[in-house]
């Protein structure tokens, strides 16, 4: 009740506004508008309410009168749309798009049917107006068959609140690639298509407007497009049977800017970082955030429909990728080839595709156009312009790719690891084993050549990257997702069965049953873990570690990269001296060369401080979480999780510390950044730690909240109820009977015997603690008989399974006779 | 509830027309008078239908009114007749919170008896036309509640629309916005309450 009205306000806002996007954008949206997790919470119990049917509230009037007003009571409503807006007559809502709402509509001379497009609402941000101003102005200078026609652009009413709007050509069709799958269009055809869309984007790049929103949404086939375009460019025309194909037209020029010299444009500047757009067909330097995008960037966009339309998927796998991770992907993967998905696209169609989506858009097509003629020439069987990579080019992109250098490395690593392995279990083995010891042996021999072959692999394969100067940073890169792909316990687990393959494989090996018992034995005593952490650390990254300043002695940032991914490889196999040392260096050269503030100098601290808590050096790592949490930009969507892990870190370090009250500050910002990139193990591990801060405060009211929602999460990540799962369980139980809630309190720990039964056993310790929590929950809501039941079997477990004159077992007698007083 | 329902001599016309006059005492006055005749109408709605009826607020307020104002007056007044409208919407302005009243009170006893009768059957939701509501009206009115601390004007415009059977000009006549205002309220509204009755809170209980 004590929620002040402008928290509830802001909650009707942001649903407003959200509520009028399509559903798959709304998370999105809320993620850039809504950081505060419990009000998105509840806006999105509203969104997800709003597309819902209630029988009660949406239900039809009955009978005469004043029921006959009921009838268009409840329901009707959330479909309203206006009568009219200027001329326009509104028939019916058609959706709702970035900006703004959608209508289908009429106009009554000239007689047609247009789509009116309104933005979204009366309390937009002028940003957002000054946008939809510009749309307009670019929008009116396009005239072309594939483009919708804007016929109006206006302010709407005149009352309080006037918004602007279109009206432009309405388009009754599919987006292009639902009408290519039905119309059963062909490859060819397909490609034609592309081209059209080429000559209608390139007309608008010729008017000094990009579109920079290109997607199949966008892009609709009309649905009477029998009338093909005699308005199509000339060029390039085929024998094709064109009437099938349809004139697709381009719309919703949204987010278009100017590229002339406008003045005004210039001031108008996406927000840095901010995403606009739909993510799967932005090209890299959108996704950067560059500030100078041009025409390329549609030539990007063209590029990735056309890879969908040809083999209907994406071409860097950004169907089905989590979110956070799309950047990376975008700015680094190599888009899939696409001979290899369908070896008849080899050759001409990879090539033009592979031009298209180039990550540099100095090697891109130049223009649409450039695209849509070679497209054509193709269509023609005349050569193509775009060259397909050259030999140099692929050995530089097979090292960016580094698929075989992964495979050599990784090679590389387990031979070694088999090999340090068997001497390891050499040294463990019984000396008077002969078979077995020949066989051991042999066997790491080979081992030692393999690994000899698989370095000699992967030391080609990183020659051949290092000569590539300008991929040097791929290379880095690269390095830190091998490093990163090492799990010590796999890798562990993998020698294990190595080893077991190796010796079983030995011919000395079969006669002696005894021996391969032995061995066996022998093995299982050795902690795989601790094999693969040792292993890794002085057979692969001590040496490899020692060579990176003297290697990259010209390129300190590559060498800072490579020093942060050691750092990490370190800090996964829990050997924090050597980590700390790598995150120093890599700070150091950044610093220097980049400068204390600058955003990777900042992101090498961050590690660096981390590790510090790991280390137990507390004052120090203080001191740099600290700062680095200042110096971090909390909004860069890219800091999100390092922003993240450093609250939560000094959560940890607070708590150590015993300073709760600023534990709880930290751990709310923590679960809340975690939440935004969809870390759900941190996010709950976060809200646990406030939980635990505030309990400790004796702040019960507030500690519910957090208890509450990591338990929700803990929950919803494992069916099985884990440790976790009833540690939050007990807390919330508790915090349910002591914040005056005792009936929910006491059901919860009804709740929570079984589980804990069933996890712990029957007589337990921790089983008899809970029974007894639940017989006092039970006492205070006055279910005595109940109480009396728990309390007597608690004595009674106590005293068949716990030693005489245990704590629990005299708790629970006073217990039992305090209720039995009473 | 002091008044005692109705004879010939009925004060309703009066109390509307100090009601338009903006007399907020008589609104006051009003409602004991509207809440009898309305509680009168629902119990012989209940008495006569079998146990799991519809009951239909908008009906017995409308039936209400005719009663009370008399069926001839409002008769003879055409629908664009302001003086009869704005009697009308006053009228259901009051009525609206005694049938607010009337449905929660119903439904609390339906709750005590069928505790009584120790029964783990379905409660208090006043059964939607066919389909069980999935949430109980005692649930609205708790939720009602909450909203009007948050927002007195949305937590009318339920009242007025749910409980009362105005429709959105009327609502929006009455308290002095524009229809698309309170159609834009009514959206957000609807899934307020609906997640706050669907979904449950994060506050435990």
């Amino acid at each position: 009740m004590g929620t002040e009205p402008s928290r509830h306000d802001r909650v009707m806002e942001l649903f407003d506004q959200a509520c009028e996007l399509p559903v798959e954008e709304q998370a999105a949206w809320l993620d850039r508008h809504c950081d505060d997790p419990a009000m998105r919470r509840e806006v999105e119990a509203m969104l997800r309410q709003d597309s819902s049917e209630d029988p009660l509230l949406d239900r039809e009037g009955h009978g005469a009168g004043l029921a006959d007003h009921a009838a268009a009571l409840l329901d009707a409503p959330t479909r309203a749309f206006p009568e009219r807006i200027g001329d326009f007559r509104i028939v019916r809502k058609v959706g709702a798009g970035g900006m703004g709402i959608i209508y289908e509509a009429e106009q009554e001379s000239p007689r047609r049917r247009v789509a009116i497009k309104v933005l979204r609402d009366e309390f937009v941000d002028r940003a957002l107006l000054e946008r939809f101003r510009h749309e307009a102005q670019a929008l009116g200078r396009l005239q072309h068959p594939g483009i919708a026609q804007i016929h109006a652009a206006e302010l709407t009413g005149a009352d309080e609140h006037r918004r602007p709007y279109f009206a432009m050509e309405f388009v009754d069709g599919l987006p292009i690639d639902r009408h290519a799958d039905a119309q059963g269009l062909g490859r060819e055809e397909r490609l034609e298509l592309v081209a059209r869309v080429c000559d209608a984007v390139h007309h608008a790049h010729q008017k000094g407007v990009i579109h920079r929103d290109l997607k199949p949404g966008n892009i609709l086939m009309a649905r009477d497009a029998t009338t093909t375009p005699e308005a199509t460019p000339a060029p390039g025309r085929t024998t094709l049977r064109t009437d099938r194909i349809g004139q697709p037209k381009v719309l919703d020029f949204g987010i278009a800017r100017l590229t002339d010299a406008d003045v005004r444009s210039a001031t108008l500047q996406t927000k840095a970082g901010e995403i606009i757009g739909t993510l799967a067909y932005m090209s890299p330097e959108q996704v950067r955030g560059d500030t100078d995008i041009d025409i390329r960037s549609d030539v990007y966009a063209l590029g990735v429909l056309l890879h969908k339309l040809l083999v209907g998927r994406h071409p860097l796998g950004l169907d089905d990728c989590p979110l956070h991770e799309a950047p990376q992907r975008i700015a680094q993967r190599e888009p899939e080839a696409l001979g290899r998905i369908d070896p008849g696209l080899r050759g001409d169609v990879e090539t033009i595709v592979l031009h298209a989506l180039e990550k540099d858009r100095e090697q891109r097509y130049g223009s649409t156009a450039a695209l849509a003629a070679d497209l054509r020439r193709h269509l023609q069987d005349l050569p193509i312009e775009a060259r397909p990579p050259s030999g140099i080019e692929q050995a530089r992109k097979f090292a960016r790719r580094n698929r075989g250098l992964v495979a050599g490395l990784v090679v590389a690593a387990i031979a070694l690891l088999v090999g340090a392995a068997l001497s390891i279990a050499f040294a463990l083995r019984a000396a008077d084993d002969r078979d077995t010891a020949l066989a051991a042996q042999s066997a790491a021999e080979a081992a030692q050549a393999n690994a000899e072959a698989a370095r000699a692999d992967a030391e080609r394969a990183r020659a051949l990257a290092e000569d590539a100067r300008r991929d040097t940073e791929a290379v880095a890169e690269f390095q830190g997702f091998v490093l990163g792909q090492l799990d010590v316990r796999d890798i562990g687990d993998a020698i294990q069965a190595a080893l077991g393959e190796e010796l079983r494989a030995s011919p000395a090996f079969e006669d002696s049953a005894a021996g391969r018992a032995r061995v066996a034995e022998t093995l299982e005593t050795v902690n795989p873990t601790n094999l693969a952490r040792r292993a890794l650390e002085q057979g692969l990254l001590a040496e490899a570690v020692a060579r990176i300043d003297q290697r990259f002695v010209d390129q300190p940032l590559v060498a800072a990269r490579l020093h942060i991914s050691f750092g990490d490889a370190y800090a996964a196999l829990v050997l924090n001296e050597q980590c700390l040392a790598e995150y120093e260096r890599a700070v150091e050269l950044r610093a220097e060369r980049l400068g204390e503030d600058h955003p990777l100098t900042v992101r090498a601290r961050s590690r660096l401080g981390q590790v510090l808590v790991g280390l137990g050096r507390l004052d120090d790592a203080e001191q740099v979480l600290l700062e680095v949490r200042s110096d971090l930009e909390a909004e860069d969507p890219l800091d999100v999780g390092e922003h993240a892990a450093v609250l939560h870190r000094l959560g940890f370090l607070f708590a150590g510390r015993q300073r709760f009250d600023e534990v709880a500050e930290v751990a709310r910002a923590a679960a809340e950044g975690w939440h935004r990139i969809g870390q759900v193990d941190e996010e709950c591990e976060a809200w646990s730690l406030l939980g635990q801060a505030l309990l400790q405060q004796g702040e019960f009211d507030a500690a519910l909240e957090p208890v509450t929602h990591a338990l929700e999460l803990a929950r919803s990540q494992q069916e099985e109820p884990t440790q976790q799962v009833l540690m939050l369980s007990n807390n919330l139980a508790f915090l349910l009977r002591r914040t005056g809630r005792k009936e929910a309190g006491a059901r919860a720990y009804e709740e929570l015997v079984p589980q804990v039964e069933r996890q712990f056993g029957d007589d337990d310790p921790r089983t008899i603690r809970t029974l007894l929590n639940l017989a006092i929950a039970l006492h205070q809501v006055d279910r005595r008989e109940d109480a009396r039941h728990w309390v007597e079997e608690a004595e009674r477990r106590a005293s068949r399974s716990l030693p005489e004159g245990h704590a629990l077992a005299k708790e629970a007698r006073q217990m039992r006779e305090s209720f039995g007083r009473r | 509830m002091a008044s005692s329902p109705t004879g010939p001599a009925d004060p309703t016309p009066e109390l509307l027309r100090r009601l338009e006059d903006g007399d907020p005492a008589a609104a006051d006055e009003l409602l004991p008078l509207v809440y009898d005749e309305l509680r009168s109408r629902a119990a012989a709605q209940f008495r006569n239908q079998p146990a799991d009826h519809t009951l239909q607020p908008t009906a017995l307020v409308h039936e209400a009114f005719a009663k009370l104002v008399g069926g001839a007056a409002a008769a003879q007044r055409g629908p664009d007749d302001g003086g009869a409208w704005t009697g009308r919407a006053h009228f259901c302005a009051v009525a609206s919170k005694a049938m607010r009243q009337i449905l929660v009170d119903h439904a609390r006893r339906r709750r005590r008896q069928q505790r009584d009768r120790d029964e783990d059957s379905s409660l208090t939701a006043i059964p939607g036309d066919d389909t069980q509501a999935p949430w109980e009206l005692l649930a609205l009115d708790e939720a009602l509640e909450e909203l009007a601390a948050r927002s007195e004007r949305q937590a009318r415009i339920v009242e007025l629309k749910f409980f009362g059977g105005l429709e959105n000009g009327e609502v929006a006549r009455l308290l002095g916005l524009s229809t698309s205002m309170i159609e834009k309220e009514w959206r957000r509204t609807r899934a307020w309450l609906l997640q706050r009755l669907r979904g449950g809170t994060a506050d435990g209980d």
